[in-house]
């Protein structure tokens, strides 16, 4: 619209006036520039705060002092008139700068005295110069006041009267202005087109040509009205769309803009066909054709028109337009159909669009109209995109989700760079993902979710991570290190996400199913915090550690697993049982390493911090074992005692016992050693290690000297273990000795009698040297004993009675020896033999050294004693007998202490034959002596060289 | 002044024979070879000869602590003569000295290890100590070197009769003793009885 009513040529209506009034010369007397000059005189010598007001003010009455005086027809009187109305103009001005000015009397006296000095000044000098100036200042005053009427009248005798002044234009323009609101628009469009022709102001005429571009429109004038609003817009030579993408207009340009364009617009609508607006366009050189159409198109769709704003998009494609318009303009009618609620011409414009798009040969183009236009492309796919995956999502039919797919591998195919900015890679991961099309969705929501481990959309990294939980347990070589790799990104960035720990042990899971032990304590590091996940975190980073043999980190894992409150007690004892192989394990390195002390006491801490799992009691076992061989003795039966205490029933517990005995006997503590082998001996299982305990524990304490000990030991051997045979017989031999030393006879004699017996009962397979010498040896010894009886068996009167003992003594006594004898050892049947012989010598001496009858005397004792040597001489012969047997051992058998014996009694018996002295005689003579001489020194000879 | 080991030596031997000579009025010595003492082969002196002489007469007769006497100091002068000591050995064994006994013969083997009478005297001692095999390996050595050692032969068949009862060879043995010596009717007269009893055994 034009602007403030007479506002736009005040200036220059001014400097016509003053330039006007320069021309012209004043009269003599008093010149009216002489009146102006005085005034302002004294207004700067009176000092007025208000100077304008004092200077005006004594103008003004110094021009009418002067009009009072002044002829009718002086000319100088239509001057002061004139300058008067300018003064009056100028201070209604002053007073115009007030609120209410309209309604302040002293303005509107100003301004009607103006009129009165105009009106009077046109009436007495019709004809002067200067007149079409009158006519605008009383047009305007009356206008100022409110009288419409009266102010056009004076404009029109303005054009009337004055068609060559300077003001002519704006008077036809401010007469159009008038019309136009009455709605005479066709003296409007005269007014306008004078006005245009009446001025060469530039930004005059453009208001002009748009007034006038409404004033045809109005009438319906539809091709004239074009032809204005293209030539203003031409005028104002406006930026294309092209160039108003890089560079916007200002606010006031753009309100111009927006105008100019929407008065285009609404005649382009009006127009009777496109096609005259298209050639209008070609007629008027019209470059930018993308902006009126889109006036047009934004001003239907203003009013609700969706097809009409769409068909103005359609006209511009029929234009042939430039491929990026066409695009842009396809992209609208996308849009337009969109916002209009018309969902399949929204897509089929949209497949329009994409043809188009394919068919763009300058697509690479990087202007920023072709970067607006693809992101509009951008949105219309992905919004087409959306459409068949809503209603994919809503049916389940396979064919929307074919045209989701489609769009959105459209959409990949020219715009992937921002698949992950538009949420494309989401969207599509999400449609995919709802297909079970699980790799592919993938895919897609990895490269929404993840700028390599830098992760861009939290939501698509969870959803990728879930459908690698998927893809890894179909296929986890194939997909766990994506897994982990993700898993990890995930949890690192988002540590205190919900989430998180689900994600990460899940992920550790599978990282440990593909030994890939550290990646999966990495990640399960993340889900030992949450209540929910951290038992099985704890336990898979404490398995992972062992496995890969940080046995040390395993424990100390354990320990703080074991140390989370209301763990599940079966849980708590597996833990338990890994913590006690942790140490296991390190005690083993220990020992690999040597280094004998650590690993005892890593050996020994299974133990104590776990007692009841399985390795504890190996472990004390290897604790135990390894002290024994560092010959720790103190250490080693410690450690043995515990282990009795606390796994009495273990199976390692009878070797541990075993090295308790080894133990107790290196330390000296043999006694001790005795009573723990005695105890094997009670608890080994194979009978072979009882035995063996058992027999050492007897040869302990007869070590020791404890023949208490050694005797019961000897004796349950010998009653529990009949075989090996000769192993038992030495038990049995063992106790002869013992009850020997503890003057026990009795059983003595039992366990040679039980000995004997047993030897008899062997197979000679399972007799050996050594028990035949032992069985000998257990008869001789009876035989001993029954000798002793016979010796000590005097024969008393009744001789009958002490003879028929001392000979029971004598034959048992000779039955033991003819026993040991017939074992064939030499030593032994000797001593039996020469025994006999005593047996018999002896009994021939008691015979004649026996009591006598105290009844005999004389003669009958005589005789008694006659038959008493006829009894004992046979009983001498017998001896002698059994001596020289005894000495024809000699030869094959060595000569014994027996033999000595028995030669000795032969001595004494036989005297005559045994009691002969060997010949050493001194030589006879010198000759002898010399011989011996000769022989010494033939031998001497002999050896010389 | 600078002692040398002959002097020395010297000296020794004076010291032990001077303690031999104080020894043997009281008690027989041990009758220790002097150090390097070696066999004697030069033939006695007279005087040495007939002190010889008179010490086997009185051995012979049975006065043999005189023999023992005379025989001590003719090996204080003759100590290389092994006659000698296997003499003096015999003399202690008539007189009971049995270890002096031991130790003259020891000197006297040392001398002349085939020395015969020597060894049957060393048979003798053995037996005496029922050494049995090691008497009759000394009697035999004996014989070896003197098979006509009457005494050597009687010991021999002694042992073979009394310890090893193997009548035949005590037979044989006796037989040879008989053989040298002029009489010995209490010999001959156990060697038939021997023969009897052999018979009756069906040898």
């Amino acid at each position: 619209m034009i602007g403030n009513k007479f506002s736009l040529s005040i200036a220059t209506l001014t400097l016509i006036a003053t330039t006007a009034g320069c021309s012209h010369q004043a009269p003599k007397r008093a010149t009216l520039a002489e009146l102006d000059k005085a005034s302002r005189v004294s207004a700067t010598a009176s000092n007025k705060a208000l100077a304008g007001s004092v200077d005006s003010t004594d103008a003004k009455a110094a021009y009418y002092q002067f009009l009072q005086s002044a002829p009718d027809s002086d000319r100088a009187r239509n001057q002061a008139m004139a300058r008067l109305a300018d003064l009056e103009l100028k201070e209604s001005l002053r007073w115009s700068d007030q609120d209410n000015y309209q309604e302040d009397r002293r303005y509107r006296d100003t301004l009607e005295r103006t009129i009165e000095l105009l009106e009077s000044s046109l009436n007495e000098f019709p004809d002067a110069e200067g007149n079409d100036r009158k006519w605008y200042q009383l047009a305007k005053s009356h206008d100022e006041l409110g009288h419409h009427q009266e102010s056009l009248d004076a404009l029109q005798q303005l054009v009337n009267q004055h068609p060559d002044s300077p003001l002519y234009a704006e008077a036809q323009f401010r007469l159009a202005e008038s019309a136009f609101s009455r709605g005479d628009y066709l003296a409007a469009e005269i007014a306008y087109t004078a006005a245009l022709h009446g001025s060469r102001d530039t930004s005059f005429h453009e208001r002009a040509l748009f007034k006038r571009g409404w004033a045809r429109y109005k009438q319906s004038l539809s091709e004239p009205a074009l032809e204005d609003f293209i030539a203003v817009i031409h005028s104002q030579a406006f930026p294309s769309a092209a160039q108003l993408s890089e560079t916007p207009l200002s606010d006031e340009d753009r309100v111009i803009y927006e105008e100019y364009y929407r008065s285009l617009a609404l005649a382009m609508i009006d127009a009777p066909s496109p096609t005259m607006v298209s050639e209008l366009f070609r007629k008027h050189g019209v470059e930018d054709w993308y902006a009126p159409y889109r006036a047009a198109s934004a001003l239907l769709r203003g009013q609700g028109r969706t097809s009409d704003a769409v068909a103005q998009w359609q006209h511009l494609l029929e234009t042939d337009p430039d491929p990026w318009v066409a695009l842009r303009a396809r992209s609208k009618m996308v849009a337009l159909w969109r916002e209009g609620g018309f969902s399949q011409q929204a897509i089929a414009a949209t497949e329009q669009l994409y043809q188009s798009y394919r068919q763009q040969p300058s697509a690479a183009s990087h202007s920023a109209a072709a970067e607006q236009s693809r992101t509009q492309l951008r949105q219309h796919w992905k919004s087409a995109a959306r459409h068949h995956h809503a209603l994919y999502q809503d049916s389940g039919e396979t064919h929307h989700f074919e045209q989701a797919q489609q769009w959105y591998e459209r959409y990949l195919e020219h715009f992937d760079g921002y698949a992950q900015q538009d949420g494309i890679a989401l969207a599509y991961g999400d449609l995919l993902a709802e297909a079970d099309h699980v790799e592919a969705a993938f895919q897609q929501y990895r490269r929404a979710a993840f700028d390599g481990s830098v992760i861009l959309d939290p939501e698509a990294a969870y959803a990728a991570l879930a459908l690698l939980n998927t893809l890894a347990d179909r296929s986890p070589e194939r997909w766990t290190d994506d897994y982990s790799r993700y898993a990890e990104a995930f949890a690192r960035l988002y540590p205190n996400d919900e989430r998180t720990p689900t994600i990460a042990l899940s992920a550790a899971q599978y990282a440990y199913q593909a030994e890939q032990h550290e990646t999966a304590i990495s990640l399960a590091q993340y889900a030992m915090t949450d209540t929910d996940t951290r038992a099985e975190a704890y336990s898979l980073v404490l398995q992972s550690q062992l496995n890969k043999a940080d046995y040390a980190e395993a424990e100390q894992t354990a320990g703080q697993f074991l140390a989370l409150d209301s763990l599940p007690e079966t849980t708590r004892r597996q833990t338990r049982q890994q913590r006690a192989l942790s140490v296991y394990r390190q005690a083993e390195k220990a020992e690999e390493e040597q280094a004998w002390q650590e690993a005892i006491r890593h050996y020994r801490r299974i133990h104590e911090q776990d007692p009841n799992t399985d390795n504890a009691p190996k472990g004390l076992y290897n604790a135990l074992t390894l002290a024994a061989e560092q010959q720790e003795w103190e250490l080693t039966i410690g450690l043995i005692q515990r282990f009795q205490s606390v796994y009495p029933e273990h199976p390692l517990r009878a070797d541990a016992e075993r090295q308790l005995s080894s133990a107790y006997i290196a330390s000296g503590q043999t006694e001790a050693a005795a009573r723990q082998y005695e105890k094997l001996a009670g608890s080994e299982k194979d009978a072979t290690a009882q035995r063996a305990a058992q027999w050492k524990a007897a040869q302990l304490y007869l070590e020791e000297e404890d023949l208490e000990g050694a005797i019961n030991a000897f004796r349950r051997y010998a009653h529990s273990y009949p075989t090996p045979y000769p192993q038992n017989a030495e038990a049995m031999h063992q106790l002869i000795g013992l009850y020997e030393q503890t003057a026990e006879p009795e059983k003595r004699q039992f366990w040679e009698r039980k000995l004997l017996s047993r030897d008899r009962q062997q197979p000679e397979s399972d007799k050996s040297a050594r028990t035949r010498r032992l069985a000998a040896s257990a008869a001789l010894s009876l035989g001993r004993s029954h000798h002793e009886q016979y010796d000590e068996t005097a024969l008393s009167l009744p001789l009958e009675n002490s003879l028929a003992q001392k000979t029971e003594h004598m034959q048992s006594a000779i039955e033991r020896y003819a026993q040991a004898a017939s074992y064939g050892l030499g030593d032994i049947t000797s001593e039996a033999t020469h025994r006999i012989g005593r047996i018999y010598e002896t009994l021939a001496r008691a015979l004649l050294e026996s009591d006598r009858p105290t009844e005999l005397s004389g003669e009958a004792l005589i005789q008694y004693d006659i038959l008493l040597e006829d009894r004992a001489f046979p009983f001498e012969d017998k001896a002698i007998e059994f001596y020289e047997r005894n000495l024809k051992r000699a030869r094959a058998e060595g000569f014994n202490e027996w033999m000595v014996q028995s030669r000795e009694r032969l001595a004494v018996l036989f005297p005559v034959r045994y009691a002969r002295e060997p010949k050493a005689r001194f030589s006879v003579s010198e000759d002898q002596s010399r011989r011996d001489t000769a022989s010494l020194a033939a031998q001497e000879r002999e050896t010389q060289p | 002044m600078k002692v040398t080991p002959l002097f020395r030596g010297r000296v020794a031997a004076m010291a032990i024979a001077a303690l031999l000579l104080g020894a043997c009025s009281q008690t027989p010595t041990t009758g220790n070879l002097p150090a390097g003492a070696e066999s004697d082969t030069t033939s006695l002196t007279d005087p040495q000869r007939h002190l010889y002489q008179q010490a086997l007469r009185h051995g012979h007769n049975g006065d043999y602590p005189k023999a023992a006497e005379q025989l001590q100091r003719l090996v204080e002068q003759r100590p290389g003569r092994a006659e000698l000591w296997a003499h003096l050995a015999t003399a202690y064994y008539h007189t009971d000295h049995g270890p002096q006994a031991e130790k003259a013969l020891e000197n006297a083997l040392t001398l002349n290890p085939a020395l015969a009478s020597a060894h049957n005297l060393a048979g003798t001692l053995a037996l005496k100590r029922a050494e049995v095999e090691a008497a009759e390996r000394h009697f035999e050595e004996a014989l070896k070197h003197n098979a006509n050692s009457a005494d050597a032969h009687y010991n021999v068949a002694l042992l073979y009769d009394t310890y090893y009862q193997d009548l035949r060879s005590a037979i044989e043995h006796y037989e040879a003793y008989l053989a040298l010596v002029e009489d010995d009717e209490r010999t001959a007269q156990w060697v038939r009885q021997l023969q009897s009893a052999l018979e009756r055994q069906g040898g």
